[in-house]
């Protein structure tokens, strides 16, 4: 099954087919983005720059684990912005904190999905 | 008693008919789907084929992502077909739909080759692997803050005979190499504290056992480095994550390096 929101299959190509270790990464990705776009939401309301790129760029590699291309592209979008751009930094880090959301709700129904196959 | 039987042979003779002339509607509907879905595969499987044609023909950093867009068409052609080539045994369909699936495999296998080819395209100035070693276990050391990169590197690294150590930030990552005197390192450039990449593989060549070592920079983004940079650097090759299994097993196996210069500490190295 393809979803929009990531490709599991590319994931589990890139896992020699180990299922275990496909399903291991996704629920890294589960626990793990939320803290992520947290601190890019702190980093933000701060005007961090620095903190607010290097926030992206964690989201952005967590992302293309999963082939999440939504959330790959908005993190790197984010990342490029100019450090003059605030009220765009804010909308991204709207934006890329509802798309994570959507990301993990698919990401937990593909879980249990494959979890059901083996 | 024979009025009966007529009408009874009648029945199941208007039956049989009804039957024919249904299933025989049904089958030609079949085929019109089947002709439909064979017209639909054959403009798709053109189109891309033209697609990775072009692709295929430059060393773009977009490759990996289109590359994984073309595949995943494919996988969808493939299954396609063989769903058809399930259902119309006898059709005249058939040969087309063989022959579509022979082109979807053709070139799926392509693209996996040029996968396997390109390690994720750090530069255009990427060499062709060097001759493999004799070796076949090797110790690993991964340098990189993110377990959503170690764990997988770590399983599969483990699971072809390697022996790995992790090192979650630069500092750890040098002493570690002190201590365990890797064949190979993997590092991320964007490590937190006070040593990032760029520190660790300064530390690493200036240390007398460690200054040949096999080191490898990893980063999310082709972006945030060029090859001369990574090379100057003192980095023998360059990926950007995740890497896949067989990439791994050819940076682990077959060590690539960045274009030798005669000046560069690389070159050197060669």
């Amino acid at each position: 099954m393809h979803s929009i929101s990531f490709n599991m299959e590319t994931t589990l190509h890139n896992v020699n087919g180990d299922i275990d270790l496909m399903i291991s990464i996704a629920e890294i990705v589960m626990e793990d983005l939320p803290e992520l776009v947290r601190r890019l939401r702190v980093a933000g309301d701060q005007s961090d720059w620095l903190n607010v790129q290097q926030g992206a760029h964690a989201i952005r590699g967590m992302a293309a684990n999963l082939v999440a291309q939504p959330l790959t592209n908005l993190a790197s979008r984010l990342e490029c912005l100019g450090e003059s751009d605030q009220v765009l930094i804010h909308e991204a880090v709207d934006t890329i904190d509802r798309i994570a959301d959507l990301t993990r709700k698919a990401l937990r129904i593909e879980i249990n999905r494959w979890r059901s196959t083996m | 008693m024979t009025t009966f039987a007529f009408i009874f042979a009648l029945s199941i003779a208007s039956s049989i008919a009804i039957y024919l002339g249904l299933r025989t509607r049904q089958i030609e509907r079949r085929c019109r789907e089947l002709d439909e879905q064979r017209q639909k595969l054959l403009v798709q499987i053109e189109s891309l084929k033209l697609l990775s044609q072009f692709r295929l023909s430059e060393q773009s950093s977009e490759w990996s992502e289109l590359g994984h867009e073309i595949r995943n068409s494919l996988a969808g052609i493939l299954s396609g077909c063989e769903a058809m080539l399930m259902t119309c045994h006898a059709s005249e369909s058939r040969p087309l739909v063989e022959l579509i699936h022979r082109q979807a495999t053709l070139l799926s296998t392509t693209i996996d080759k040029r996968f396997a080819s390109s390690l994720s395209v750090a530069s255009p100035e990427i060499t062709a692997p060097i001759s493999s070693e004799l070796k076949k276990e090797f110790t690993v050391l991964l340098i990189d803050d993110r377990r959503d990169t170690t764990i997988p590197l770590q399983t599969l690294l483990a699971k072809d005979g390697h022996r790995v150590e992790v090192a979650q930030n630069g500092l750890m990552g040098v002493k570690k190499a002190q201590e365990c005197k890797p064949d190979l390192i993997l590092c991320d450039l964007g490590l937190p504290g006070e040593m990032d990449g760029w520190d660790v593989i300064k530390a690493i060549r200036n240390d007398p056992i460690l200054e040949r070592v096999y080191v490898v920079a990893m980063s999310g983004s082709t972006e945030s480095f060029t090859a001369p940079q990574l090379r100057e650097a003192g980095f023998d090759f360059g990926v950007t994550k995740p890497i896949g299994f067989q990439n791994l097993q050819q940076l682990v196996q077959s060590r690539p390096r960045f274009t030798s210069v005669s000046s560069l500490q690389s070159a050197e190295r060669n």
